[in-house]
């Protein structure tokens, strides 16, 4: 009981920080969940963050908050997720209750503006990290020139052309049972 | 009108496929259009602000209008509404996911969709990073102290420095990334009172 009260209190405030210093879109807050839920507290592996944006996004609502859920179900089940949700709601009301009140003061101070203009410095810096890192793990669990190859297309049709994220997945899980078929039947003609 | 808030934003929160941007024609639509809960400038405003404050777009939207709308509690029950079917969607998801994930195809499927996630990451990382570097928008100090023409765009040799430098850190020496926000943070708010100490005024 302290044990599971514990994991959720972990779950919960390690939610509510990353929500409340995170700016930028919902990458940004999933490479964060990486850095502290794979590297820092080791819970998850991961290809398991990547699983998990590939359910977010197969899902309609904000990538942060279905990040969040999925992960606080996979740590702590239904109760985990309540909990991180909680934890990715509450700064972003708050902040924007505070907002609310002092609407015209944001809009226009020029402090505020630069000192987040330097927040978002380290954003980029994060997520180039977590891109890397993901890169490696999937070159850890397939060996093949077919992630990379993916990896490529997926990159390039996403600068050209402005589609959903939706058929990247559809797409992707296309390609992977395609490829994996062929391998198998391929390998044992060959063999 | 605390319910008429709720259902906007449940139809909201249900229908934002893809996240982000994809939900400011529906905010345009019900909360602009229909309800005439912001003007078109304020819409543009909480977009702007959306950007420069934590959480995603839907629900600093949601909170804002709400609040307007009905005080405090039109903020909880339009952030509770934009959330609460996704999280249903997603929980049903990760339960099908976590049960049948050992199923041989699935795996498949997942060895093409995890590098095509990759790629999608990799495009939002290219498009944060130019944004940063290279800057049109020069209502900033420090943008416009710190940018040179080069070849017709205005690259921002401070915020490179910045850039490179935390790379350096979080990849070489292992920094908290938290930590690192906060000293990117300071590192230009302490710039800009060197550039114009009127500010401080």
């Amino acid at each position: 009981m302290e044990k599971k009260f514990k994991l959720y209190f972990t779950l919960f405030y390690t939610t509510l920080i990353l929500s409340a210093v995170t700016i930028g879109g919902g990458y940004v807050i999933v490479s964060m969940m990486k850095k502290q839920f794979v590297d820092k507290l080791r819970w998850i592996d991961e290809t398991e963050i990547i699983d998990i944006i590939s359910i977010s996004q197969s899902a309609p609502g904000p990538l942060a908050v279905n990040a969040s859920v999925l992960l606080g179900y996979r740590i702590g089940g239904v109760g985990g997720a309540l909990v991180t949700v909680l934890g990715t709601v509450i700064p972003p009301f708050f902040i924007m209750s505070i907002v609310y009140l002092f609407y015209n003061f944001f809009i226009t101070n020029i402090v505020v503006k630069t000192i987040l203009y330097g927040i978002q410095i380290g954003v980029a810096v994060s997520i180039c990290d977590a891109v890397l890192s993901m890169i490696r793990a999937i070159r850890k669990t397939d060996k093949s020139h077919f992630s990379i190859i993916v990896m490529i297309i997926s990159f390039a049709i996403s600068i050209i052309f402005n589609i959903n994220a939706i058929f990247f997945i559809l797409g992707g899980a296309i390609l992977g049972i395609l490829y994996s078929v062929f391998e198998k039947y391929y390998l044992k003609n060959k063999g | 009108m605390i319910w008429t808030l709720f259902f906007t934003y449940l139809k909201i929160g249900l229908c934002s496929f893809g996240g982000g941007y994809a939900i400011l024609p529906l905010i345009n639509q019900y909360v602009v259009t229909d309800l005439q809960l912001l003007s078109h400038e304020e819409f543009i405003d909480i977009i702007a602000l959306s950007q420069m404050t934590p959480g995603p777009l839907a629900i600093n939207a949601a909170t804002f209008t709400g609040i307007r709308a009905a005080g405090f509690w039109g903020g909880v029950v339009s952030t509770f509404g934009c959330i609460l079917p996704t999280c249903i969607i997603v929980l049903v998801l990760a339960y099908l996911f976590y049960k049948y994930n050992e199923i041989i195809y699935i795996r498949f499927a997942l060895r093409g969709i995890r590098p095509a996630v990759i790629g999608l990451i990799g495009y939002s990382a290219l498009s944060i990073i130019y944004s940063i570097f290279i800057n049109n928008q020069t209502s900033l100090h420090i943008l416009k102290k710190f940018s040179f023409n080069v070849g017709g765009v205005n690259l921002n040799i401070l915020s490179i420095i910045i850039f490179v430098c935390a790379f350096i850190g979080i990849r070489k020496y292992k920094l908290n990334s938290m930590i690192v926000l906060v000293i990117c943070g300071s590192v230009t708010g302490i710039s800009l009172f060197f550039i114009d100490k009127t500010i401080l005024v």
